[in-house]
C-alpha cells in the first residue's frame, strides 16, 4: 500500500484523469452507463472492505456477503418502517453488518485457511437460509420491494439516478479516504505482518488474535456500507444479497483486480460489473463465457495472491 | 488496467448499434437460466410467434425485439429493465414470469413512464392495490382461476373437504387463498393446508402426513411449477396417493411442458387453467398447429400467454396507427384491445387485467401421447370473480 | 406405526442420497483442503449424461456405469489440468472451481435445455411395497440399499487398501505425505476423481427421485455442505452420520413441523459451528 508521498507522479495524473471522468462522466453518456457506474461505486467499496481481509490480513472470506446483506435487510426494514433519513440508516447499515462481523469472527477468527473459509461461507449461508425461510419478516426470496431513495435534508432529492450517482461518489471518496487512513496506519501495517507471518509477529509480542478480530469487524462496517448504499440504488433486498454468489464474486474482483493494492478492487469491481451487463446482452451463453473469463484469469493472472492464504505455519 | 480501458471503450462503442429507422422496440423480460428455463423460453416463442405472424411490422413501422434474461431474480430483473429502457430506449416492455421480479421493477417502469405488459407474473397486487395506467396483465392475477377453480370443486364435480399443499412463496399462497375463499363460500371444508419450499426435491414428508389423511377428505388442491410440478406428481402416484385421494389442482402442474416428464404419473389428475395444448377454438388450433411446427414443440400456457401479450401490443400498435410515442393514445388503444386469443375472446378489465375463460382439464394418454383433455368451461372470470351460491 | 415406519424410511433413503455427495466433497476437501463449489456440478452432468443414456438405451446400468465414468474423467481432468498448478493456494483453487460452475452449468443448458425433469427408474424397480396401507416405492429401498454398500465400500477402502492408508495419512498430515516419496499429484487426482465419482453415483441414483434441472447443482452442494459441517470436515464417518441425522431430522421436521422446514436444516449447522466448528468427528489442522 502506497503512502501519500509516493502518489505523486503518474499515479496523480492517473487519479486525476479518473477523478474528472467520474464528475463530467453523466453529460458523457447514457443514465444506463451511469447507473452501472453506481454499480461500480458500490461494488468497489464491497471489494475494498473484502481486501482488509484478503490482501492485507491473508484472511480469505468466503461469507462477506453475509455483512452487506444484513446491512441491506436492516436499512430495508428501517424505510418500510419509514425512517429514510440517510444517516440513521447508514449508522444502522454499517453498525449491523460491523455487529455480524464481530458475532462471526468469534468463531471463525479461531480456523485458518482452508477451514476459515469453510467456516466464514457455512455461516454466511446460516444467514441466507434465516433470511431465505423467515418469509413473515423477509418475504423469503420474493424479497423486499418498495424501498424509496433516503432522505438527506439540504433540499436534495435523490430520486433522479443523476443525483444519486453524485452523492454514492462522494460517500465512496468518504469510504476510500478512510480506507486509505486506516491502512496506512500502523494497524495495517501490523495486518500486513500478519499475512506474511503469523507466528513472527506473535513472537514480536502482537496480539494477533486481537488484531484479525479488528480487521473483521472493520471489513463488516465497510461492507455494511455498500450493502447500504445498494439498497437505496434499487429500492430492494432479498436473500441472494446474503448468498455464496456474491461472496465469491467479491473474491473474484480482487482476484481479477489484483488484492493488496490501491487501485485493485475498484478495476475488479469495474470489470465485473461490466462484464456481467455487457455480456449477457450479447448472447444467451454468457454464463459460459463468464465461466470460462474467470477461470483463464485465475489460471494466468493471479500471481500475486500466492502469499495471502496462510496455513498456519 | 489495458483491460479495463478496453472493456469500457467497447461498451461506449455498442451505443451505437441501435438507431436503424427508427424502428419500434419492444423490450422483453423472462428468465433463462434457473428452474423456470423452460417457461421462460416458452413464454419468448409465443411472444414471438405473434410478432412473425405480422411479419415484425404493426401499422407499416418495423418492430425490434430485444430479450433479456431476468434469471428469475429481482435484482437481476430490475438491472436489465433498467439496460432495456436506458441503453436500448424500448417503447414498451413485456414478458415477467416471477412475481417478485415485477414487484421490483413496478415502481420503476412507472417513474420512467414505460409500459409494461405482463406475460405470466401473478402478483395480485400489481392490478388490484398498486394497479397503474403503465400495468397491463394478460395471464391471471393469482386467485383469479382459482377461485373458479374452488366453485367448479364444490359445485360440479361434487368435493366438500380439501387438503391442499402448494409452493412456499406468494403465487402460492395467493392462489390457494382464491380457490379456499370460493370453496368454503360455497360450504367446503379445508382439511389440512400445508407450503413446501421452492425446489423441494423429495416430497416424502408430506406426502406420508396426506396419507394420513386418506378417508378424511375427497381430494388434494396443488399448486407446483417447473421442476417441483413434476418431482410432485410423480412421487404423488409412487406413493400409491393417486387412487386414494384424486387431485383437482392449480392446472400449470399438468402444462404441456410438465407432461412429458410426468408421464403415466399424470394421468387421471384433473384442474383447472385459462389454458391447455387442446382447447378448442378455431383460434388456438391454428396457433397449435403454427407453435408446433416452427418449435419443435407442443405450447403450453406460458406459450399462450407470450403470445397474448404480443398479439395484444401489436394490435394496439395498428390502432394507433403506428404512433407508439403518443403514448396516451397507446395506452387507451392498449386497454381497449379485444381479439380472439387462442384460450377464447380477450379483452382487458378496467385495472387492465385479463378477462378470461378458466377451463376444466383431466390428463389423458391419447395414441402414446400424453395430453390435458379439455372437460369443461367457465366463461369471463375477472379477477375479482365470485361465485353465486 | 405405518407413518413413523415410512418416515423413517424416507428419511433414510434421502440421508444415502446426501451422504453420496457429501463424501465425495468432504474427501476432497479432508486431503487437499480444496472447497469443491463444482461439487454439485459433478451431480448434475452426471444426471444429465444418465438421462440421455436411458432415453437411448433403457439400461440403467449403462447409464450408471457411464455418468460415473464421465464424472470421474472430469473430476480427474479438473484436479490434474487446473487445480493442481495452484497446489496450496486453496482461495485460487476454490475460485477456479466457481468457474467451473459456470461452465458445466451453462454447457448442460445448453445441450439440455432448462426444461426440468426426471430420470426414469430402472424396470425392476419401479414398483412399490405395502406397508400398513400405504404403499413405498421401491425404488427408495434400492437406493438405502445403495448407499450402504458404498458407504462400508468406501470404509473397506479406507481402512483396508494401500491407497487408502496413503489418504488417511494425507488429511492428518500432508507433510509427511509430502515427504514419503509417493507422487503426491497422482494421490490427489484420484481422489479428486472419487469424489466427483461419488456425486456422480449420487447423481444418477438420484436422479430418479430429485430429477434433474439448471440449479440442482448449487441446491445439492448447499446439502453437502450442511451434512460437513454438521458431520465433521474431512471425515467419512463423519459424513454418514451427518448424513444421517440431516436426512433424518430434515424428514421429520418436515412432516411434523413444515412451517420451519429449512430451520432443520439450518439450525443444527449454526448450533454445531457455534459449539464445535469443527462437526461432531472433524478435525481441524493447527
Amino acid at each position: 500500500m502506497r503512502t501519500i508521498t509516493s502518489l505523486k507522479g503518474t499515479s496523480f495524473s492517473i487519479l486525476l484523469l479518473a477523478a474528472l471522468i467520474i464528475v463530467f462522466l453523466p453529460f458523457l453518456v447514457s443514465s444506463y452507463y451511469v447507473g452501472l457506474a453506481i454499480q461500480v461505486f458500490i461494488f468497489t467499496i464491497f471489494a475494498m472492505s473484502l481486501d482488509i481481509l484478503v490482501g492485507h490480513t491473508g484472511l480469505p472470506s468466503m461469507g462477506h456477503a453475509a455483512y452487506f446483506g444484513v446491512a441491506a435487510y436492516a436499512t430495508g426494514f428501517l424505510c418500510l418502517a419509514g425512517i429514510k433519513n440517510f444517516w440513521v440508516g447508514v449508522i444502522l447499515g454499517m453498525g449491523s453488518g460491523g455487529l455480524t462481523a464481530a458475532l462471526f469472527g468469534l468463531l471463525a477468527i479461531r480456523a485458518h485457511g482452508p477451514y476459515f473459509m469453510l467456516i466464514t461461507l457455512a455461516l454466511s449461508q446460516v444467514l441466507w437460509g434465516i433470511a431465505f425461510k423467515w418469509r413473515s419478516l423477509t418475504k423469503g426470496d420474493d424479497g423486499l420491494p418498495g424501498i424509496g431513495r433516503p432522505e438527506i435534508g439540504m433540499g436534495i432529492d435523490l430520486k433522479p439516478d443523476l443525483y444519486f450517482y453524485y452523492f454514492t461518489f462522494a460517500i465512496f471518496l468518504i469510504v476510500l479516504v478512510a480506507l486509505f487512513v486506516l491502512l496506512n496506519s500502523p494497524f495495517g501495517y501490523t495486518l500486513r505482518g500478519i499475512r506474511e507471518s503469523e507466528s513472527r509477529m506473535k513472537a514480536l509480542g502482537y496480539n494477533v488474535g486481537l488484531y484479525k478480530y479488528l480487521a473483521f469487524v472493520f471489513a463488516g462496517v465497510f461492507a455494511g456500507t455498500s450493502g447500504v448504499l445498494w439498497v437505496y440504488y434499487c429500492g430492494f433486498v432479498n436473500p441472494s444479497n446474503l448468498g455464496v454468489d456474491q461472496s465469491v464474486k467479491g473474491l473474484l474482483m480482487l482476484i481479477l483486480g489484483g488484492s493488496g493494492s490501491f487501485f485493485g478492487p475498484g478495476i475488479g469491481a469495474g470489470i465485473i460489473v461490466l462484464l456481467e451487463n455487457i455480456v449477457s446482452g450479447l448472447t444467451e451463453r454468457w454464463s459460459l463465457i463468464l465461466g470460462i473469463i474467470y477461470v483463464i484469469v485465475i489460471m494466468f493472472f493471479s500471481e500475486g495472491l500466492s502469499s495471502i492464504v496462510k496455513r498456519g505455519h | 488496467m489495458i483491460m479495463f480501458a478496453l472493456l469500457f471503450l467497447l461498451t461506449l462503442g455498442g451505443q451505437g448499434i441501435a438507431e436503424a429507422a427508427n424502428p419500434i422496440k419492444i423490450g422483453f423480460l423472462a428468465p433463462y437460466v434457473g428452474v423456470f428455463s423452460k417457461y421462460g423460453t416458452d413464454l419468448k416463442n409465443g411472444f414471438k410467434q405473434a410478432l412473425e405472424e405480422v411479419n415484425f411490422k404493426a401499422a407499416g413501422r418495423e418492430i425490434l425485439f430485444v430479450t433479456e434474461d431476468t434469471e428469475g431474480k429481482p435484482e437481476v430483473g430490475l438491472t436489465k429493465t433498467r439496460k432495456l429502457v436506458e441503453k436500448d430506449q424500448v417503447h414498451v416492455l413485456a414478458g415477467i414470469i416471477s412475481s417478485g421480479v415485477a414487484y421490483a421493477v413496478k415502481d420503476y417502469v412507472v417513474e420512467k413512464k414505460t409500459p409494461l405488459v405482463i406475460c405470466c407474473a401473478g402478483a395480485t397486487k400489481l392490478t388490484q392495490e398498486d394497479r397503474n395506467p403503465f400495468i397491463f396483465r394478460v395471464s391471471f392475477a393469482n386467485g383469479q382461476q382459482d377461485r373458479a377453480g374452488g366453485w367448479y370443486a364444490y359445485a360440479k364435480k361434487g368435493y366438500r373437504k380439501f387438503i391442499m399443499i402448494g409452493s412456499d412463496y406468494a403465487a402460492g399462497h395467493e392462489k390457494a387463498a382464491g380457490f379456499i375463499k370460493a370453496f368454503k363460500f360455497m360450504g367446503g371444508e379445508i382439511v389440512q393446508e400445508t407450503y413446501t419450499p421452492l425446489g423441494t426435491t423429495d416430497y416424502a414428508p408430506y406426502l406420508a402426513k396426506i396419507a394420513n389423511l386418506v378417508g378424511k377428505a375427497d381430494s388434494l388442491w396443488t399448486f407446483y411449477a417447473g421442476s417441483d410440478a413434476i418431482r410432485f406428481a410423480n412421487q404423488y402416484d409412487e406413493y400409491g396417493l393417486k387412487k386414494k385421494i384424486p387431485i383437482f389442482c392449480e392446472g400449470g402442474m399438468l402444462d404441456a411442458a410438465n407432461l412429458p416428464s410426468q408421464k403415466d404419473s399424470a394421468v387421471g389428475m384433473e384442474g383447472y387453467l385459462q389454458y391447455f395444448e387442446t382447447v378448442n377454438t378455431p383460434e388456438n388450433k391454428r396457433f397449435f398447429k403454427e407453435y408446433r411446427e416452427k418449435y419443435k414443440d407442443i405450447p403450453g400456457s406460458l406459450s399462450e400467454g407470450g403470445y397474448v401479450g404480443g398479439k395484444a401490443i401489436v394490435k394496439a400498435i395498428e390502432a394507433v396507427k403506428g404512433k407508439i410515442e403518443n403514448q396516451e393514445a397507446f395506452l387507451k388503444a392498449l386497454k381497449g384491445v379485444k381479439f380472439e386469443a387462442p384460450r377464447g375472446p380477450f379483452r382487458f378489465d378496467d385495472h387492465q387485467n385479463v378477462i378470461e375463460p378458466v377451463y376444466i382439464n383431466r390428463v389423458e394418454k391419447k395414441g402414446g401421447e400424453y395430453v390435458n383433455v379439455v372437460i369443461d368451461k367457465i366463461p369471463d372470470v375477472g379477477q375479482y370473480w365470485m361465485p353465486k351460491k | 406405526m405405518a407413518f413413523w415406519i415410512i418416515q423413517t424410511l424416507n428419511g433414510l433413503s434421502f440421508s444415502m442420497l446426501l451422504f453420496l455427495i457429501a463424501a465425495g466433497f468432504t474427501l476432497i476437501f479432508g486431503l487437499m483442503k480444496i472447497i469443491n463449489i463444482a461439487h454439485g456440478s459433478f451431480y448434475l452432468l452426471s444426471a444429465y449424461i444418465g438421462l440421455t443414456i436411458l432415453r437411448t438405451t433403457d439400461s440403467f446400468l449403462l447409464a450408471v456405469v457411464t455418468s460415473s465414468v464421465a464424472a470421474f474423467v472430469v473430476g480427474v481432468a479438473m484436479q490434474s489440468l487446473f487445480l493442481r498448478r495452484f497446489y496450496m493456494k486453496e482461495l485460487q483453487q476454490v475460485l477456479l472451481t466457481f468457474g467451473f460452475v459456470l461452465i458445466i452449468a451453462d454447457l448442460c443448458l445448453w445441450v439440455w435445455g432448462g426444461n426440468p425433469m426426471a430420470l426414469p427408474k430402472p424396470s425392476l424397480f419401479r414398483g412399490s411395497i405395502w406397508i400398513g396401507n400405504v404403499v413405498f416405492p421401491s425404488y427408495r429401498l434400492l437406493v438405502i440399499l445403495v448407499g450402504v454398500i458404498i458407504a462400508v465400500g468406501l470404509w473397506i477402502f479406507q481402512e483396508k487398501t494401500k491407497f487408502g492408508a496413503i489418504v488417511r495419512a494425507g488429511v492428518d498430515d500432508e507433510e509427511m505425505l509430502r515427504g514419503s516419496g509417493i507422487n503426491i499429484q497422482r494421490v490427489f487426482a484420484g481422489v479428486f476423481g472419487l469424489g466427483a465419482l461419488l456425486a456422480g453415483i449420487g447423481g444418477i441414483i438420484g436422479g430418479p427421485i430429485v430429477g434433474v434441472f439448471p440449479g440442482a447443482d448449487l441446491s445439492m452442494l448447499l446439502l453437502a455442505l450442511v451434512v460437513v459441517i454438521i458431520g465433521g470436515i474431512g471425515s467419512l464417518k463423519g459424513a454418514f452420520v451427518g448424513s444421517l441425522f440431516v436426512g433424518l431430522v430434515d424428514n421429520f421436521g418436515k412432516a411434523l413441523f413444515p412451517e420451519l422446514s429449512m430451520f432443520t436444516l439450518f439450525a443444527p449447522m449454526a448450533i454445531v459451528l457455534a459449539i464445535r466448528p469443527t462437526g461432531i468427528f472433524g478435525k481441524m489442522e493447527e
